[in-house]
């Protein structure tokens, strides 16, 4: 399989990986922010899913576009990781926990109350949810997860319902 | 708040992101990690193939050099041991490429490399130590000076270190890990 990277970088992993960074970091701190509960856990999955990058940097071959491939290698690094050891990570590390990742100050309370949402489903439901809301159309995101569009039409469905009941019920209790 | 109402707030992540990013310390946490990763991905394999050759060649020439013929055979087991080591590795690396690029391929690909981990674990009894325990029994009837005790007690608690080692990552990491991965197949499957 022939790779397919940036011209100036020639072969070299780190430097594609460096690009990929800073053109679709965005992309990857919305799947951090979905599938970790702490800051600790963030900066672990975040770098996680930079390794696996990394790693995956010689199969990019091209048939698809840059962030897709990187949606589904993040969704899949991410449905998959395991949580380390947070106590022993936090005594270890307890220096440097916020270098790689600080979160905002004041994030936008619907987009909190959006993401408690996408947390509250199982793993898989969430990466559907992050595809269907980043855009993606059925055929794609049966492209990125291997499954078929019926059956993420099926499941979107359900995670749309489950969404708009959510909200409803909250308004219904004032909240 | 419709879902469309739902679908501008994500929407306005782009003009104010989550996080922010201190690439340096990033950077340099990511290489080390990549390296000690990598390199730990493959260290069990390339040491014991390291170990099986060492005692293969070892045997090999001390039994030609020493004219102790019976320890040639010891040397030939080590020596296969080695090359299965390497045949079931450049197997497992084979199978790596051949992932659809899909997160159900990925799981699938994740399930048969532990699934093949954990066999070769579960086996470690008879291709590693059952080897060893021939190559000490050879030692101890043809040997004309035999080994003092130590010898023995070193080999018995090496042995059953090795094999707590391999008990323990299969019990803690592999088995864990592989019930997580399937039930994950399980649900990207469900409904289909």
């Amino acid at each position: 399989m022939e790779t397919v990277l940036d011209a100036n970088v020639g072969t070299d992993q780190t430097a594609q990986l460096e690009i990929w960074l800073t053109r679709h970091k965005g992309l990857l701190f919305k799947v951090v922010h979905s599938y970790s509960n702490s800051r600790a856990e963030a900066d672990d999955l975040f770098q996680e899913l930079c390794l696996q990058l990394w790693k995956s940097i010689p199969n990019f071959s091209g048939q698809c576009s840059e962030s897709t491939w990187i949606y589904k290698v993040a969704l899949f690094s991410a449905i998959s990781w395991t949580r380390r050891e947070t106590k022993h990570r936090q005594t270890e590390f307890s220096d440097d926990l916020d270098l790689t990742l600080a979160e905002n100050a004041q994030p936008d309370p619907r987009l909190t109350w959006l993401y408690e949402q996408i947390k509250s489903f199982n793993a898989v439901d969430r990466s559907l949810c992050l595809l269907m809301l980043e855009g993606y159309q059925y055929r794609e995101i049966a492209d990125i997860l291997g499954i078929t569009s019926t059956h993420v039409g099926v499941k979107l469905n359900r995670i749309k319902q489950a969404l708009s009941k959510k909200r409803e019920e909250e308004f219904t209790h004032g909240v | 708040m419709e879902f469309e109402d739902m679908q501008k707030v994500w929407n306005s992540q782009s003009q104010q992101p989550l996080y922010v990013m201190d690439e340096k310390a990033m950077h340099k946490r990511v290489n080390d990690y990549q390296s000690g990763v990598v390199r730990m991905g493959s260290i069990v394999e390339i040491g014991l193939v390291v170990v099986a050759l060492f005692v293969a060649v070892f045997y090999g020439i001390e039994g030609i050099l020493a004219d102790q013929l019976y320890q040639l055979p010891g040397s030939a087991i080590f020596l296969g041991v080695a090359v299965y080591v390497v045949r079931t590795r450049s197997s497992r690396k084979a199978a790596e490429g051949n992932s659809d690029r899909t997160v159900l391929g990925d799981l699938n690909l994740s399930i048969r490399s532990l699934e093949y981990q954990i066999r070769r674990q579960k086996r470690f009894i008879w291709w590693f130590m059952a080897p060893a325990f021939l190559l000490i029994l050879i030692q101890a009837l043809f040997s004309e000076q035999g080994k003092p005790w130590y010898v023995w007690l070193m080999m018995a608690v090496a042995g059953g270190f090795g094999y707590w080692l391999t008990r323990w990552e299969l019990n803690a990491k592999l088995l864990p890990k592989l019930k997580k991965l399937r039930n994950l197949r399980q649900l990207l499957m469900a409904d289909s």
